[in-house]
């Protein structure tokens, strides 16, 4: 094991905190009188809300249709539209996000809609998982039916199912794997279909035993799908580093996990995916972590997507009074939040409460440059040179260096033993070049909107002039005819 | 051989000065190229935001140094960095730069349909017809407020521009 060649570049060990949540069986939570569905949980821009205030809706009826790659929306349970407006969401900053306030009918479990699921060529078993608002539920929640387009034209050689879950606290994928391996491995079979791929590989990290054990005894009977044990290390369930952990080619930059022939999909999604095209179930009800130290019984819940994270957490006992922050996703990705009256959506994979002693130190030092976050950095970046170029501002030369690969994956800023907030660095700056490009592209548009304009202006003036002076002549013209007639008829 | 030494640098000098005003005669430059290439950048609006009637006239006050590179509302912030690195000129450092760019948009109660913005902008933003309710296409309106001046129902208002309307983001973090 010493000697073994690492699988990745990089990464850190940050401590699992797993078995917190992983005890538990998942608990299905009841459906709650309000449910707030945004319309915005995807990636891409926001689907357009086709019910009003005051309408009735049934379970699994589509409420919002996505447009030009986002995905669409359905209703987790019957009821009544209350209004279509904003409401705070759980997303970095905390800005409110348009939402669909739902009323629901918490007696009525009989009504509800089910997708037609028959299918006869890849496209269209392609367009069940586009209808059934399918997204990637691993973090990047990118609708599965896009991607899985863009597979169509393109040759697959296999297909990899992220089962890593290296984030640490989160369980979520563990128990799904656990306990749906089933519904699991039914949507792996689906999507070798889909994407046209001759084998699938199911990585899970080596920290997941048993559902290792639900996976290879589920897949006893598939000489096409193999499983694979993966080290826990962090980052291997970013789809790069998992693509390089199993297939040994490295997706270069620019490109997409497509482009190299490899298909990813997380392994939650897979189960998604497996319900829309065996039941005819559209994507509404997902399971989410809630763990940390500050929660009274950190556990696994499948709740209807829209769900208060406060009815969660009530379900879950309530909190500590050791709370001292509240995280959305993992530690190492997620984002803190301050108002738990705010829904979870499609990718939201957990929800950690923390007390002040899993909190990282606060006050960083200067930089000693020691060089762990180089080593730590799993894209092969230079953190800490980048963090100096973006605090002088020099964001040309920031990317130059390589920010736009940069995963935000937080590695370096977990081992800076000056408690640098690199990765906060890189998020500002991300933002920070597609603002100044999107400022750019309006400024170049109204540049040339208004040379066409002046152009246009001009022509008109000749048309103008050359119009009057037509008149002009036609009238001199009649005049001087007019003249004669009299002279005539003198 | 003295006369030679001390007569050849000032004949040298005189051959040298001829050829100069000759060629400072006939290769002359009317205008500052500077200006020129401040004026490539500068979205030509002519809005008179800056202070001066039109984007011509700023861009010979800024190459002058008499304007600053971020006085320009309808470039934003990307003009302003640009220009800034072109005129060698540091940008100030307020909060107020970084302010998100505006937009306008037209109230439906209070717009008449008189056609007096939609001849004044620009940039051709605004679309409308005489006696119907105009409107305001907000992905190419820079802000710059001609319309807003010739509004006689005053039915303009500002607001945050929707391409950037996810308004939060991640701010620089600062060291203590």
């Amino acid at each position: 094991m010493l000697f073994a060649k690492k699988l990745i570049k990089g990464g850190v060990h940050p401590n699992g905190q797993k078995q917190l949540s992983s005890q538990n069986a998942i608990t299905r939570l009841p459906c709650p009188k309000n449910l707030y569905l945004s319309l915005k949980q995807h990636s891409g821009g926001p689907a357009k809300a086709i019910v009003q205030a005051g309408e009735k809706v049934i379970a699994g009826q589509l409420i919002a249709t996505g447009q030009g790659g986002s995905a669409n929306i359905h209703t987790p349970q019957s009821g009544i539209v209350e209004k279509v407006s904003e409401h705070n969401a759980a997303i970095p900053g905390e800005d409110k996000q348009e939402m669909v306030h739902l009323i629901c009918d918490t007696e009525d479990q009989n009504t509800y809609i089910k997708i037609n699921k028959t299918y006869k060529t890849r496209s269209e078993l392609i367009d069940i998982i586009a209808e059934a608002g399918i997204v990637g539920m691993g973090g990047a929640v990118f609708p599965a039916a896009t991607k899985l387009r863009s597979t169509l034209n393109k040759n697959i050689e296999t297909l990899l199912i992220n089962g890593c879950e290296c984030e640490p606290y989160l369980t979520c994928d563990d128990l799904v794997m656990q306990e749906q391996c089933v519904q699991v491995v039914g949507g792996v079979r689906y999507l070798l279909e889909a994407c046209g791929a001759p084998k699938a590989i199911i990585g899970v990290e080596d920290n997941k035993p048993e559902a290792l054990q639900c996976l290879i005894s589920a897949t006893s009977e598939d000489d096409n799908i193999e499983i694979k044990t993966l080290p826990t290390h962090y980052p291997m369930g970013s789809a790069k580093q998992f693509i390089q952990a199993l297939c040994k080619v490295e997706v270069p930059k620019g490109k997409r996990s497509t482009d190299v022939g490899v298909f990813v999909q997380n392994v939650a999604t897979c189960a998604a995916i497996y319900n829309a095209l065996r039941f005819g179930n559209v994507m509404t009800r997902r399971v989410v972590t809630l763990s940390g130290g500050a929660i009274e019984t950190p556990m696994n819940i499948e709740a209807p997507i829209g769900t208060l994270i406060s009815e969660l957490v009530a379900a879950c006992g309530g909190l500590k009074p050791t709370i001292a922050r509240i995280v959305v996703g993992g530690p190492m990705m997620g984002h803190t939040i301050t108002n738990m009256h705010a829904p979870i959506m499609k990718g939201t994979s957990g929800i950690l409460f923390l007390s002040e002693e899993e909190l990282p130190q606060k006050n960083s030092s200067p930089c000693i440059s020691c060089g762990r976050c180089v080593e730590a950095c799993p894209m092969g970046l230079l953190p800490n040179a980048m963090a100096e170029l973006i605090a002088n501002d020099d964001l040309e030369t920031l990317l130059q260096q390589g920010l736009n690969t940069c995963l935000l994956c937080g590695s370096c800023a977990f081992i800076c033993p000056a408690s640098l907030p690199l990765t906060q660095y890189f998020s500002y700056a991300t933002a920070e070049i597609n603002r100044q490009k999107k400022m750019e592209y309006k400024a170049q548009l109204a540049r040339k909107l208004n040379q066409q304009r002046t152009l246009r202006l001009e022509q008109e003036a000749i048309k103008k002039a050359e119009e009057k002076a037509a008149k002009k002549a036609a009238k001199a013209k009649r005049s001087k005819r007019s003249t004669k007639t009299t002279a005539q008829e003198v | 051989m003295e006369i030679i030494a001390i007569l050849s640098i000032p004949i040298l000098a005189t051959i040298m000065g001829f050829a100069l005003s000759i060629a400072a005669r006939f290769f002359a430059i009317k205008q500052d190229p500077l200006v020129d290439s401040i004026n490539e950048l500068l979205p030509n609006g002519q809005c008179g935001q800056c202070g001066f009637p039109g984007c011509g006239q700023a861009a010979i006050a800024m190459s002058e140094g008499k304007l600053p590179p971020d006085c320009c509302p309808p470039g934003g912030q990307a003009l302003a960095q640009k220009l800034s690195k072109l005129l060698g000129v540091p940008l100030s450092n307020n909060s107020e730069d970084k302010a998100l760019p505006k937009v306008v948009e037209i109230s439906p109660e209070l717009c008449d349909g008189c056609t007096r913005c939609y001849k004044k902008c620009p940039f051709d933003a605004i679309v409308g017809a005489n006696k119907q309710l105009h409107g305001v296409l907000s992905d190419i309106c820079t802000g710059c407020g001609l319309c807003v001046s010739v509004c006689p129902q005053d039915a303009f208002a500002y607001k945050t521009d929707p391409v950037f309307s996810n308004g939060w983001a991640w701010p620089k973090p600062e060291l203590n």
